[in-house]
């Protein structure tokens, strides 16, 4: 098996990019990158049917999700983080910044609602291409989005947290 | 104070900004892809039993034509379902068989979903009715797609990409000209009727079941102004039909004047599709019809490829475009004839707080200079890298408004000194 040249270019130019996203899907580091390898490796073996490069991006993406759904079905989620995720009730550091109570409350979201909040805002792909790469409607999208920001809201790290109070913003 | 999802969005962008890139990201994919290999033929093996009992269900749905049928012409290699939806539109002259020649499905699926406006190709539904080749087109594809519960349309993909009107089952003849400088007429009709072509409109040939048309399928190469041109299709039944021939415009090859073909290319060897660029290009600007892109420059930063170069269509000038991996596209101004440098600036989601400016000058000038005020000094910024020098690939501040940058030529004289926002700016704003 010796590697395709447009392939070994693809996975040079995206790798970065794409483990980025494998890392907010999975919370650490050491399992975005077998997330990741796993999934160019199944991009790897389909190489030759996707012959036009523009279409890879969608592919890879789908591909991740679908693996990292499977990963999922095989972990628990307390295994997924660099940094465990606290209990729910257990009392909020006076100095917690926002961003490490949203992490940690992030990382207590069901599997698919962690998947649409990444895809729609760091992918910043719309509701319809997150339905269509999914696979599920952009009814589900809209309320799967709707229920995972509301339950970071109500996430016990945010829920003491003078920030918590934040209003939901458009759900574009 | 900001609304949760951006607090989200910005924590995410700010959790992947801290993500260092694989120091081998080849390492380890062959190994892991032998190993899915493996494991897929002794799934396979198992499951063949299995896989008995579902083609002895699966064939006749697919043969009674029912609605809930599910098709994926060419093995599309997408890990999600296809649209079962098949329109009571569709002719009865499906030959999918023929789609062989695409290799994938992907390949006339991704452009048909661009044409209709759908960006996943895995939901559009695709009934060819003719594939082959044509003069100047190794694979041309006429069918009819759909998308969601909408009536099939007529496409056709492969040598200029057309959307055609609803499909009329009324009608017992489709007829398509495509090409780019030279022309092909493709007449699909039933598969036992003969088709004959006059360019008078009197002088009757068969073009059906001759040379490389099989039975039911007519070829011929057309000129722009035959306007009395006609198609006659003769069915199994006697019946005749005739049909004025479809109007078909050559396109102009002829290169813009202003595009640098003095220019080499630099950078890497260009990742993004030409299609690609193009299909932006002619999103951006309204255009189409003849588009071409030449790339000047391709380069990689923080893991996102990306190409600048000059895209036109046919009879218009070229643009300085830039197109990234991520889908992010720069329309600049029409090129200027000759210019000392190009500037492309780039607000993408992967940079936080900075875009991506890139300043590529002429094949032979010497060091960029870059003010970041206007008023500090210039300090160089074309690094010593072989693929980019003199080219400059910088993390701009997106809120700049006076930042300049200075051209030298080789003897260190100063040949230019300009403007970011003056340089960069879009097609729109200048014209």
């Amino acid at each position: 098996m010796s590697m395709d040249t447009a392939f070994e270019e693809y996975v040079v130019a995206r790798s970065g990019a794409l483990l980025r996203t494998a890392y907010l899907l999975t919370g650490n580091r050491a399992d975005a990158e077998d997330l990741l390898q796993t999934t160019l490796a199944k991009t790897y073996l389909a190489w030759d049917r996707i012959r036009e490069r523009e279409a890879v991006d969608g592919y890879v993406r789908r591909t991740m999700v679908n693996t990292q759904s499977s990963f999922w079905r095989r972990k628990k989620p307390e295994s997924l983080y660099d940094e465990p995720p606290e209990r729910p009730g257990r009392d909020i550091p006076a100095d917690r910044d926002l961003h490490d109570a949203l992490w940690t409350a992030l990382a207590r979201l069901g599997k698919k609602q962690r998947a649409i909040v990444v895809l729609r805002y760091y992918e910043d792909l719309t509701e319809a291409d997150t339905a269509a790469l999914l696979g599920i409607s952009v009814g589900t999208v809209k309320s799967t989005t709707s229920r995972a920001l509301a339950a970071l809201r109500q996430d016990a790290s945010l829920r003491d947290d003078p920030r918590a109070a934040l209003p939901l913003g458009a759900q574009s | 104070m900001s609304p949760l999802d951006d607090e989200v969005r910005s924590l995410l962008q700010s959790k992947a900004a801290g993500v260092d890139p694989a120091p081998d990201p080849l390492g380890g994919i062959e190994s892991r892809a032998r190993g899915l290999r493996r494991r897929r033929v002794l799934t396979s093996v198992s499951g063949a039993a299995a896989v008995v009992v579902a083609v002895a269900v699966a064939v006749p749905l697919l043969v009674s034509g029912s609605d809930t049928a599910t098709r994926q012409p060419g093995g599309t290699p997408t890990p999600t379902a296809e649209t079962p939806f098949r329109p009571a539109n569709l002719l009865p002259w499906p030959r999918p068989e023929a789609l062989e020649i695409f290799g994938s499905s992907i390949n006339y699926l991704s452009p048909i979903g661009r044409l209709m406006g759908e960006p996943d190709y895995a939901r559009v539904g695709y009934q060819p009715l003719w594939t082959g080749s044509v003069e100047g087109s190794a694979a041309v594809t006429v069918g009819e797609a759909w998308k969601g519960t909408e009536p099939a349309r007529l496409v056709t993909v492969g040598a200029g990409d057309q959307l055609g009107p609803v499909v009329d089952p009324s009608q017992s003849v489709v007829a398509f000209a495509v090409g780019g400088d030279k022309g092909t007429l493709i007449v699909v009709a039933a598969p036992d009727a003969v088709v004959e072509y006059a360019a008078d409109g009197s002088s009757y040939q068969q073009i059906s079941d001759v040379g490389q048309a099989p039975k039911g399928i007519g070829l011929v190469p057309i000129e722009a102004e035959d306007p009395n041109d006609t198609i006659r299709v003769t069915e199994a039944d006697g019946s005749v039909v005739v049909r004025p021939a479809p109007d078909w415009t050559p396109v102009d090859t002829t290169t813009p004047v202003n595009v640098l073909d003095t220019w080499v290319h630099r950078g890497y060897r260009q990742v993004l599709s030409t299609a690609a660029v193009v299909h932006a290009y002619e999103q951006a600007t309204g255009l189409s019809g003849g588009g071409q892109y030449r790339s000047l420059y391709d380069g990689s930063h923080l893991g996102v490829s990306f190409t600048i170069g000059q895209a036109w269509t046919s009879g218009e000038p070229a643009h300085t475009v830039a197109l990234l991996s991520d889908g992010t596209f720069f329309l600049g101004p029409v090129t200027p004839r000759d210019p000392w440098l190009l500037g492309t600036l780039l607000a993408t989601r992967h940079l936080v707080g900075s875009d991506l400016l890139v300043l590529l000058p002429r094949p032979g000038a010497g060091r960029i200079g870059y003010s970041p005020d206007g008023t500090s000094p210039f300090t160089d910024v074309a690094n010593g890298r072989s693929d980019l020098n003199p080219v400059a690939v910088l993390d701009r501040d997106p809120k700049a408004t006076a930042d300049r940058v200075q051209v030298h030529r080789g003897d260190d004289s100063v040949i230019l000194t300009e403007g970011i926002a003056k340089l960069t700016c879009g097609a729109k704003d200048c014209g």
